[in-house]
């Protein structure tokens, strides 16, 4: 096809979030209250102006020469967001220990080229050192080993 | 079983910045009969740190630690108006391991921000700390020494006088839409979003007069850049500048709006540990440091029973259905 | 003379062993969290609160600011090695900082950091010394109307932040600012955006939304390739100190950062944002070689990293004048002095004449503690940018998660930097740059707000931003950078935008 991906993606996203906010603006937020600006006023001129730099976009995309992407890397990306996300889950519940480590090791094999061994001992490494500053320098109040795991 | 040990860690950190001179950290058990607190208690603080109450708590917490013998932790838990640290709260076992302080707001959370939280019900009222009456405050130049004085000034003036309160739908602004309303007098509103900005429009003369409590505007009172007209109520705390009340100006029935702290518990808490805690707390108000931070921010500290803390919550949620009545205030859900 | 006076006294207060002691201890503990992303000085700073009730006054305000003023140096240490700017002024730095980092030449962006924060800050305490007064009336004298227009200003200054097109840099500002209106709507109290999730009634986490967008959308782009050969960096390191050549460069964005830092540091509402990337355009305009901006220019080091430390000591300025704290921090500040039963207020300088100028002098001595102590570390940092990058991904993948989280203890905020790493990395795959996005984000809120007021001011008549005289001069400053921006960019556009230049 001969369009410009770069142009297209950008365009693209523009366009969703512009009109995304539009549409909630219109659905949701009156743009005057008792006679002055409302709440709705400002992201709505707003939203238009983004909607119409993505309609741009994709108009300029069609026109423009066709750009490659440098490929995704999905093993990458999936364990990234998984790292966060257990981090997130684990934390209040099973405490910092328990989260730092999954969260880590997870990172730590992300590349595609990593390998088990040092992803381990860079897991514990870090864990340590994190624990160290942020729970015995700092103080911060987090239970290295959470509720759920606690045998009282 | 809980590893971390905050009062030693903070030692251990307090010996690597050598700031050994805080002696005074060192726990001293008085020995309570019963086993609580036996291990280290969270006080959740829902507001980001330097709020007033954030000040209080950590206070509070370095009292209740030296006298009850384990640490008090101060966590902050911002969000939503203190809505996501007070939810968490309730939501938390009733075992004396965590606790909760806010201001009066948490009255408002269901009639003013849409949700669901009654401090009556969802939470356990434990001891109130202080209170704070709010100040009717003017720039010094502006040619008024009464409220009386300050009706006609406004209502005479050929162009708009400017009222200003931090927030919408909070105590301030109570305050400033019921004295319209008590007394009839033509001022238009204006919102801010910190008491900074407030002030600083004020002192600029741009705002005619601002509702506000007394410690973020006793600095420009005293250097006579701002004066006091009168406080809601006379329990107003040593040292914060002499006015009347609002009843000695002829306008009554404001008596109850004012600022309160206080301490809860999550739902469903033991009466023998709220009892403890209330208890602790009445004697930490004796505290001369505790007593010194409250009287700076001008507040005063209140001694009471878990029910004199719940009469004040049952009147503060009056005031504030009255306030809605009053503006057909409605929370509101946009997207 | 009387400043001359003041200055004295100021500095035999400040160089008592006591403290010179605290001074030391808060600039060195302030160092060490603005290293660390995420935990910034408000949170330290309220954990010391009760402490310094067993201090003198003039000790703990000294201490106090140094742990302030310390971290503002410590922030930009992680902004330039990998690119997690633990704050928004910080975010400028990693412009080119981190582009400097990747080019061998950390130890330099690093060095020029500190020497410039330095100067800056060397400056700014003259400017307190000296002008403290006549900046509080500026400070005074600006209300929402000149606000807005600073604010307008600000924005339309940033357009030029971006180095590729300037069609997806202003995409971005607005996308931001879309983004920054997320949560309450502070006339009405109306949720806006916030989907029925009541964590986002307060607006998105904005060290989130930094470390997402800069920080985690970095590593999913480093992830494309195969990540663990390589370090940050795979060219030789080459000095750790600046050449003359660098030092010469800098010496104009220096001085030039380090006034305009001072001056909007004093402002409240949105100077102190605005100070850090208003310098770095300022600068590209300047430059003869705007085209190495956003491909490690040192002086898009050293401009913004000398407004950011000036404008962070001039902040002190409204607090200590006229008892109006700014912000959090300054609020913790003033609750300090309030502990000891000293009210923050115009009377300071006269009643406590040895803290008010205590507190100067020992941020002069502060800031030459700081860079003593920062020079040295710059050889430890940069030896960390040989640490292969299997090592460093997940130290920063971590750092950011934990740093994240010490902001407001909410497992929501982690989901907050998961959607705009993605989002971040997807900009950037399609060439949108990211540094625009996040200065729309933080101004969209202040600038609808101060609008809006100031038009309750005026009964809705818009003629206020032109009635008011500062307002009105601001806005023609703005009509002209437009017409500065638009011209040549017209001519260019015609010529490179279109092909889009390739990051």
């Amino acid at each position: 096809m001969n369009t410009n991906i770069k142009d297209m993606g950008s365009g693209v996203m523009f366009l969703v979030i512009g009109l995304a906010f539009t549409w909630n603006t219109w659905r949701h937020l009156p743009l005057t209250t008792d006679g002055a600006i409302g709440p709705g006023s400002f992201p709505l001129g707003i939203s238009l102006i983004v909607t119409g730099f993505g309609v741009g976009l994709i108009i300029k995309a069609m026109r423009t020469a066709p750009e490659g992407l440098t490929p995704i890397s999905w093993r990458g990306l999936t364990l990234i967001v998984l790292s966060v996300l257990v981090f997130a889950l684990f934390i209040e519940r099973l405490g910092v220990l328990p989260a730092l480590l999954a969260s880590t090791f997870l990172a730590a094999i992300a590349p595609s080229d990593s390998n088990w061994k040092t992803a381990v001992i860079v897991t514990v490494a870090l864990t340590a050192f994190c624990i160290g500053v942020f729970i015995y320098a700092l103080g911060l109040p987090y239970p290295v080993i959470g509720p759920w795991l606690r045998l009282t | 079983m809980m590893k971390f040990d905050h009062k030693m860690s903070r030692r251990v950190f307090l010996a690597a910045t050598a700031l050994a001179s805080a002696a005074t950290l060192l726990p001293v058990s008085l020995g309570h009969a019963a086993d609580w607190p036996s291990r280290p208690v969270t006080m959740v603080v829902p507001f980001g740190p330097g709020a007033s109450n954030d000040i209080f708590t950590r206070q509070l917490s370095e009292v209740l630690s030296r006298d009850l013998g384990q640490p008090f932790v101060v966590e902050n838990k911002p969000g939503a108006g203190g809505f996501t640290g007070s939810l968490a709260v309730s939501q938390a076992t009733p075992d004396g391991y965590r606790f909760l302080e806010l201001p009066n707001s948490v009255v408002a959370f269901g009639p003013i921000m849409g949700v669901q939280l009654d401090p009556l019900t969802d939470l356990t009222p434990i001891a109130i700390l202080a209170t704070s009456p709010g100040a009717m405050v003017v720039p010094a130049d502006l040619p008024v020494n009464s409220v009386k004085e300050f009706i006609e000034y406004a209502n005479n003036r050929s162009e708009d006088t400017f009222v200003g309160y931090v927030g919408v739908g909070a105590t301030q602004h109570q305050m400033a839409e019921k004295f319209k309303t008590l007394t009839g007098v033509k001022l238009k509103s204006i919102n801010y979003q910190s008491a900074a900005e407030g002030q600083t429009d004020l002192v600029a003369g741009r705002l005619q007069v601002l509702f506000s409590t007394i410690a973020g505007v006793l600095g420009q009172i005293q250097a006579g850049k701002l004066k006091v007209l009168a406080y809601t109520n006379d329990s107003y705390a040593p040292g914060s500048p002499p006015a009347p009340t609002m009843a000695e100006q002829g306008v009554e029935g404001m008596e109850g709006s004012q600022v309160w702290w206080g301490v809860f518990g999550p739902k469903g808490m033991p009466q023998d540990i709220t009892d403890q805690m209330n208890a602790a707390i009445n004697k930490a108000l004796d505290d001369p440091a505790m007593v010194t931070v409250l009287t700076n921010a001008g507040a005063v500290p209140v001694k009471g029973s878990p029910a004199d803390f719940v009469k004040a919550i049952k009147d503060e949620a009056e005031i504030v259905q009255e306030f809605v009545k009053l503006t057909g205030f409605q929370p509101k859900q946009g997207g | 003379m009387d400043i001359l006076h003041n200055l004295i006294l100021g500095f035999s207060t400040a160089l008592t062993p006591e403290n010179l002691f605290y001074c030391f201890a808060g600039v060195l503990l302030g160092t060490f969290i603005g290293v660390l992303p995420g935990l910034g000085p408000t949170a330290t700073i309220a954990m010391l609160l009760p402490i310094t009730y067993y201090l003198s006054p003039t000790a703990s305000l000294i201490m106090l600011a140094g742990i302030y003023y310390g971290s503002q140096y410590g922030g930009s240490t992680t902004a330039i090695l990998m690119n997690l700017p633990g704050e928004v002024s910080s975010s400028v730095t990693a412009i080119d900082g981190y582009q400097l980092a990747r080019k061998g030449k950390a130890g330099t962006a690093l060095a020029i950091a500190a020497i410039g924060s330095f100067i800056a800050g060397t400056f700014a305490t003259f400017v307190i010394a000296l002008a403290a007064m006549p900046l509080s009336d500026i400070a005074l004298s600006f209300g929402s109307a000149e606000y807005f227009s600073l604010i307008l200003l600000g924005i339309v200054i940033s357009t030029t932040l971006a180095h590729g097109s300037m069609v997806r840099g202003m995409a971005m500002i607005l996308t931001g600012m879309l983004f920054g209106l997320v949560g309450t709507d502070p006339e009405t109290g109306m949720f806006r955006f916030t989907f029925g999730m009541i964590e986002l009634s307060d607006g998105v986490e904005t060290v989130a939304v930094a470390l997402g967008i800069f920080g985690l959308s970095e590593i999913l782009r480093n992830l494309e390739q195969n990540a663990s050969t390589g370090a940050i960096t795979t060219a030789k390191i080459t000095s750790l100190m600046p050449s003359r050549e660098d030092l010469k460069k800098s010496a104009g964005p220096i001085m030039r950062g380090s006034v305009l830092g001072a001056v909007m540091g004093v402002l409240p509402g949105g100077g102190s944002i605005l100070s850090a990337f208003s310098s770095y355009a300022l600068e590209k305009k300047l430059s003869r070689h705007p085209e190495q901006f956003g491909h490690g220019a040192i002086e898009g080091v050293a401009a913004p990293e000398s407004a950011n430390n000036a404008g962070a000591q001039t902040s002190f300025i409204p607090m200590l004048t006229l008892g109006i704290p700014p912000n959090a921090l300054m609020a913790l500040m003033a609750g300090a002095l309030m502990i000891q039963g000293i009210t923050p207020g115009p009377n300071v300088v006269y009643q406590q004449p040895e803290l008010f100028w205590g507190l100067i002098a020992s941020m002069w001595i502060g800031n030459a503690m700081l860079v003593i102590l920062n020079l040295p570390l710059v050889g430890l940092w940069v030896s960390l940018l040989k640490i292969p990058y299997s090592i460093m991904l997940p130290a920063i993948v971590v750092f950011s998660t934990l740093g994240v989280y010490t902001v407001n203890n909410s497992g929501f905020d982690l989901y907050t930097l998961l959607f705009f790493g993605l989002a971040g990395y997807l900009f950037r795959r399609f060439d949108c740059e990211v540094a625009p996005f996040l200065i729309g984000f933080v101004l969209s809120g202040l600038l609808e707000t101060h609008f809006r007021r100031a038009l309750s001011f005026s009964s809705g008549n818009l003629d206020t931003f032109i009635t008011h005289p500062i307002s009105a001069g601001i806005l023609a400053v703005a009509a002209l950078v437009i017409l500065l921006v638009a011209m040549p960019s017209v001519r260019k556009t015609r010529e490179v935008a279109f092909a889009d230049s390739e990051d």
